[in-house]
């Protein structure tokens, strides 16, 4: 297991250089950050003046030394825009990102492992037919557009439920259920043909050979091991709700960590898109770290063949 | 370029197909869908009603046909708040959706099964390395990588296609290298191998032909994701707008007056829904008819 567990540790502490990797060289792409902040009748030198300020008067391996240097001690500069830390500026709008997804990644597993469930213990039947047809559906339709049918309906037409904005708990449904949305089909689907590919395995007739109850191989033998791929989905899921969140609080005027990425790229406010994207990766990486242990301690075929992951 | 031509001539894909005792109809449905779509795209400038700039702002929001009295079938989904005919903007507005798709699918097609196929058949640095890009890429929640590509290389045509296929090239890598890896110690590849096949010859005659199915069911898949994907990026307003606005354009438009004319919200959206239910019908059906085996675990799994 310590091999495992180094292995794993090792690979995601990679990706996060990597991440860094990437972001450094997305900025230096981007153009010269110089040209933006300048107003336009500085003069050269005041120009040339102010990349030294920034450094970008350096080489770029030195640059980057002092990139990552920043990096570590979670400095990544000042908002051109917000005119604040571009981490305090983040920072204050993950919990308002943070609510939407955790209700939305509740919706998911509330509604999605029900349906999922009920699905395959009535495979081929017109219910089956119908959760299927549901998760079919729930993959494919755009999360904005529904985040708009469902303020049509229930803000609109029936006032239950505020348009848009933050508030109290009736201002987190609507959002919550367009970002879960996905999440609830993709589980319902995952669980679905995890638990028909275990209600086929010898155990489950064993089971039912020495007498236990139908429920009772439903719960204890046949549901603890469907789970198990359900949680390799969670990983995912944190990527999903992440990306949503732009989407989402965009439609329902959220201020969390979405919008404010959407609102830096046109106030080309390279700082804060820098954060936002370092720190949401730091989230996905942690996220499918804490999948790959919780996997190693459930499983323990994987937990013995570390060498083949 | 020949040779991957020919491998990926949907090796075997028709005779599995036609072994399928019938069609089932969501297949046909879906794929008919999605010929109407490319075709109403390519068709256009002949089959769309109005001009892409025609307005008229005496007929400005009129209601679709079926849902008012008042309504004629001059405007068969209605006019927005410019009195643009809809279904004329929803035909205009296809044609970038419908060039970016294939265009990206084309340069994932090529990027990601290369990757797969060196990583596995080659094994050592070369896989080690490829991986741990693919690593990295699968690390960034897709979205924001997508808004962080936006912001370095500017919104447009060719920005779309880069975001697409950066999202895009990994998963596929990841799944064709998993394919080639149970092919890499089968008999038919040693023996390729020992009677003086390059390694290209290898990868390309021997192993390519038999994952052209992952391929093909792979790409199908990413139509349905690509049209959900870049219509997302269209409404947040980083997509493409000239010449015409895309249907997320028009839908994050039509979103200012949902109150008064629903449909212009409504009506884009429901296009994009069809059309990526038909590329993921489309993908289940191929999973089914070529792949019998995985039933779309392995697809659903990793993205």
């Amino acid at each position: 297991m310590s091999g495992y567990l180094f292995q794993r540790v090792a690979l995601a502490l990679l990706s996060i250089l990597g991440v860094l990797v990437v972001v450094f060289l997305l900025i230096r792409v981007s153009g010269d950050p110089t040209l933006l902040l300048a107003s336009p009748d500085a003069r050269p030198e005041d120009i040339q003046q102010m990349r030294a300020s920034l450094g970008l008067d350096r080489p770029l391996h030195v640059q980057f030394f002092y990139y990552l240097r920043d990096a570590a001690r979670l400095d990544f500069g000042e908002s051109f825009h917000w005119r604040e830390p571009a981490v305090t500026l983040v920072l204050s709008r993950f919990p308002a990102t943070l609510k939407v997804a955790a209700a939305a990644f509740l919706i998911s597993l509330l509604i999605g492992i029900p349906i999922g469930t009920f699905a395959a213990l009535k495979r081929g039947r017109l219910s089956d037919t119908l959760a299927r047809s549901f998760a079919l559906a729930g993959q494919a339709m755009p999360t904005f557009w529904l985040g708009i049918v469902l303020i049509l309906l229930f803000s609109v037409k029936l006032k239950w439920l505020p348009t848009s904005g933050t508030g109290g708990i009736a201002y987190i449904v609507l959002p919550a259920i367009t970002l879960g949305w996905f999440s609830t089909a993709a589980s319902a689907r995952l669980l679905r043909s995890s638990l028909l590919d275990v209600l086929s395995q010898e155990y489950i007739v064993v089971a039912y050979s020495k007498g236990l109850k139908r429920s009772a191989v439903i719960v204890r033998h046949a549901l603890r091991n469907a789970w198990i791929p359900l949680i390799t989905l969670l990983g995912k899921e944190i990527a999903t709700l992440l990306s949503g969140s732009a989407l989402v609080e965009t439609v329902f005027a959220i201020p969390g960590v979405g919008q404010l990425a959407v609102q830096a790229v046109f106030a080309r406010d390279y700082p804060v898109v820098q954060t936002i994207v370092i720190f949401t990766s730091l989230m996905l990486v942690t996220a499918n770290l804490l999948v790959d242990l919780a996997y190693g301690l459930l499983d323990p075929r994987i937990r013995l063949s570390a060498k083949g992951a | 370029m020949s040779t991957l031509a020919a491998t990926l001539s949907l090796h075997g894909a028709v005779g599995a197909i036609r072994a399928t005792k019938r069609l089932p109809l969501s297949a046909v449905i879906a794929a008919a869908i999605l010929v109407v779509f490319f075709g109403g795209a390519a068709l256009a400038p002949c089959i769309a009603p109005y001009d892409r700039q025609h307005q008229n702002l005496s007929e400005a929001r009129i209601p679709p046909v079926l849902f008012d009295a008042s309504s004629t079938w001059k405007h068969p989904l209605g006019t927005d708040q410019l009195g643009r005919d809809e279904l004329s903007r929803l035909i205009w507005g296809a044609q970038v959706t419908a060039l970016v798709i294939p265009l990206s699918l084309l340069v994932v097609i090529i990027v990601g099964t290369a990757s797969g196929l060196l990583a596995a058949y080659s094994g050592g640095v070369v896989d080690l390395v490829l991986m741990r890009l693919v690593d990295v890429q699968l690390s960034i929640p897709p979205l924001i990588l997508a808004i962080a590509l936006v912001y370095a290389i500017g919104p447009g045509f060719s920005g779309i296609v880069i975001v697409l296929v950066v999202w895009s090239w990994a998963r596929f890598a990841r799944i064709i290298r998993s394919d080639v890896l149970t092919q890499r110690d089968r008999e038919y590849v040693l023996a390729a191998a020992a009677i003086g096949c390059s390694p290209w010859r290898v990868m390309l005659r021997h192993i390519l032909p038999n994952v052209a199915n992952t391929i093909l069911v792979l790409a199908t898949l990413d139509i349905g994701r690509f049209v959900v994907f870049e219509a997302g990026l269209s409404f947040l307003g980083l997509g493409v707008k000239k010449p015409s606005a895309a249907w997320g354009s028009m839908l994050a438009e039509g979103r200012a007056f949902v109150v008064d004319a629903w449909w212009l919200a409504m009506i884009p959206g429901l296009a994009i829904l069809l059309v990526s239910l038909a590329g993921n019908l489309l993908g289940d059906f191929l999973t089914d008819a070529l792949d019998p085996r995985q039933r779309g675990a392995k697809y659903a799994s990793t993205y």
